[in-house]
């Protein structure tokens, strides 16, 4: 060790130093507290001696001093004493002294007690050492994370939450307790909600944000039904989460033109369906598991599907709100949160007063680092997906001039969604995809139809109910599953012009057809309002029927007026 | 005293001859400095100045005299300098006494 020692009187400085050195120490000295402390700044000993009473600048000072210079790192002090009074030993202490040393010096009992701080001292700078590591591990931690919650803040809260219809919260650090919530706008109507929870906590609980909003997003806009979203957001998770790791979600389609909510619980919490004006609570529990956890072979995506009209609104949580404690540990409890919605709905402030209710119930605001909660209210002005404008390329770069066209028998029309493909090409066109949503409602509105009343003969009127719409949907299902013969072919035509295109969609089913004129009729009685024909109507430049209205052919002329 | 200086002596070696030096003219100046605070009825000066002799003192053994330091120091330290006179002339032979031994070995 390299030890100062303080001391004014020169033989007992002598004496000590002699002592000291015998040791095996490296000695420095100085014989008042102003030279002392010189020393002590210039040289970093391990270890100092000082004389209590010195000149200048006493003992006291002194190691107040050295204390004062050395929070962050151990150099205790020896006081050098004859004093025996107790004040003045119990001052020595206070000033920050870790030891005495008395005078007449005792060579044996001072080199056992050099041997003693040597021992501390090096458990100290252990201590230091993994301290300053552990602090060089926390900075660089806390940046990444930090970087990585900017990250995930854009990616985990995301798509259309700021619409007037949605009430939502998202507690600033829950996406770092893998909480994760999406809306996207469907190009032919209507929205998807994805609400996940993933297991763990910290980055691995975030990482599967990014696969999942890609995939939910993208395939969203490409025209992928949520069904399929959900077996690729599972086949995905599956493939790439660790064992033990998986997503609790809840998977929504809402059909504001529809009237009509499909929804998918995978392991979150009872969801609610509320209705505003008459009270009543519809409890959508979790009935699949989780995402993530089996293959697709193995994973059930059958939805429930609901009413959703003027009065309904959809209430979905993860469990960081029940789970929310107060200062005595209580969690929030799915009954205190019940009570709240109930309690709110009529006013239509359900959302309102669980948030007072939840921010009441906890004491400390870091415990409520995973709360995550969403209502979605139906909605008459709902608007389709704002389509691309920023747009690179060339108007008519890509496949501008083409044809091709796509029949499906019996086994892909129960297993294939041909919308997807149908529309890439489409989209590689130059600047037809600021037309996206169009041509994506044009194609949905032709192969439902052709499908759906062509080759499965299912009813429209059916659709007026939402006990009609589920029946509906039930026989389509069971229909698909018997269906042995029959067929929808699609025909698309581009060509371009001077400054857009001309697109040409035939679709053709092995139905009967039906009578188009009255279907027109009503439909012009109606001011073309709604979806299915009117829909094209409004659409494109010119729709005709052939074939009994088995065949029907749509022109789509597009330009950007530039 | 005499076991204590042999001690010393083996652990200073060469340097014990510096010890004995410094004692004696030190101290003898310090003994000038507690004259002229007794004169001054500066009674914290000569407490500490008789304080620094008992130290040295004690380190070499001159267990008489680190008593009479002692007792000397905790007096003034209290204000208290009425045997002050007479105990100094006491600390003056016996630290004569300690050199003259310290100077034999």
């Amino acid at each position: 060790m390299k030890i100062l020692i303080a001391e004014d009187n020169f033989t007992d400085r002598l004496i000590l130093k002699k002592i000291v050195e015998a040791s095996g120490h490296e000695v420095l000295e100085a014989d008042n507290g102003v030279t002392a402390m010189e020393v002590f700044v210039s040289q970093s000993p391990d270890l100092v001696f000082l004389d209590a009473i010195m000149p200048e600048m006493d003992g006291y000072q002194a190691a107040e001093k050295i204390k004062a210079l050395t929070t962050n790192h151990y150099v205790p002090i020896i006081f050098i004493t004859s004093l025996t009074e107790q004040a003045d030993l119990v001052r020595c202490m206070e000033v920050g002294g870790d030891d005495f040393f008395t005078k007449p010096f005792n060579k044996v009992f001072l080199e056992a007690k050099l041997r003693a701080f040597e021992r501390t001292n090096n458990l100290y700078r252990t201590i230091e050492k993994q301290r300053d590591e552990i602090q060089f591990h926390t900075d660089h931690m806390l940046q990444e994370q930090e970087v990585a919650k900017r990250i995930f803040d854009k990616i985990a809260h995301t798509g259309e939450l700021h619409q007037p219809y949605i009430r939502y919260t998202a507690s600033p650090m829950s996406i770092f307790n893998g909480d994760i919530l999406l809306v996207a706008r469907r190009p032919f109507g209507g929205v998807h909600v994805f609400l996940g929870d993933f297991t763990g906590h910290g980055l691995p609980a975030a990482i599967g944000a990014m696969p999942t909003s890609d995939i939910f997003f993208g395939m969203t806009l490409k025209g992928f039904a949520l069904v399929e979203i959900i077996q690729e957001l599972n086949r995905r998770l599956h493939a790439v989460l660790p064992t033990g790791f998986f997503c609790c979600a809840l998977a929504a389609h809402i059909d504001f033109e529809e009237h009509n909510i499909q929804v998918w619980n995978a392991g979150l919490p009872e969801a609610y369906l509320m209705n505003r004006a008459s009270g009543e609570f519809i409890e959508l529990p979790s009935s699949h598991l989780p995402l993530g956890i089996v293959g697709n072979e193995n994973l059930n995506v059958s939805f429930s599907i609901y009413s959703f009209q003027e009065d309904d609104r959809l209430f979905a949580y993860t469990d960081g709100v029940t789970e929310a404690e107060n200062s005595e540990g209580e969690m929030f409890g799915q009954e205190r949160l019940l009570e709240a919605l109930k309690r709110g709905i009529n006013d239509d402030d359900a959302f309102g007063c669980l948030l007072r209710d939840v921010d009441e119930f906890q004491t400390e605001p870091e415990q409520g680092d995973d709360i995550t909660y969403i209502e979605v209210h139906y909605s008459t002005d709902y608007k389709g997906p704002e389509d691309e404008q920023n747009l690179t390329g060339e108007l008519s770069s890509g496949p501008s001039d083409s044809r091709f066209s796509l029949e499906l028998g019996p086994n892909s029309l129960r297993n294939f969604n041909p919308l997807p493909v149908l529309s890439q090409p489409l989209m590689e066109i130059g600047h037809l995809q600021m037309f996206r949503t169009q041509v994506l409602t044009i194609l949905t509105e032709l192969y439902s139809n052709a499908l759906e009343h062509g080759v499965l003969k299912l009813k429209s009127s059916l659709k007026s109910s939402a006990e009609g719409f589920a029946e509906y949907y039930r026989l389509r299902q069971l229909r698909l599953e018997e269906l042995e013969e029959g067929f929808v072919k699609v025909d698309v035509k581009h060509s371009p012009s001077d400054n857009g295109g001309r697109l040409e969609i035939q679709v053709s089913d092995s139905g009967e057809g039906f009578d188009y004129k009255k279907a027109l009729k009503k439909a012009e009685s109606k001011g073309y309002s709604g979806r299915g024909f009117p829909l094209l109507y409004r659409l494109a430049d010119s729709v005709e029927f052939e074939n009994n209205g088995a065949t029907i052919k749509v022109v789509f002329s597009w330009s950007t007026g530039k | 005293m005499k076991e204590k200086i042999l001690e010393l002596k083996e652990l200073l070696g060469d340097d014990f001859g510096i010890l004995v030096e410094a004692y004696d003219v030190d101290n003898r100046k310090v003994l000038i400095d507690v004259e002229k605070h007794l004169s001054n009825q500066d009674a914290q000066q000569v407490a500490n100045s008789i304080h620094s002799i008992k130290g040295a003192s004690a380190n070499l053994g001159a267990v008489e005299l680190t008593q009479l330091c002692q007792a000397m120091e905790q007096s003034a330290r209290g204000g208290d300098l009425s045997g002050a006179e007479e105990q100094l002339v006491t600390i003056k032979q016996l630290f004569e006494e300690a050199v003259t031994i310290l100077k034999s070995v």
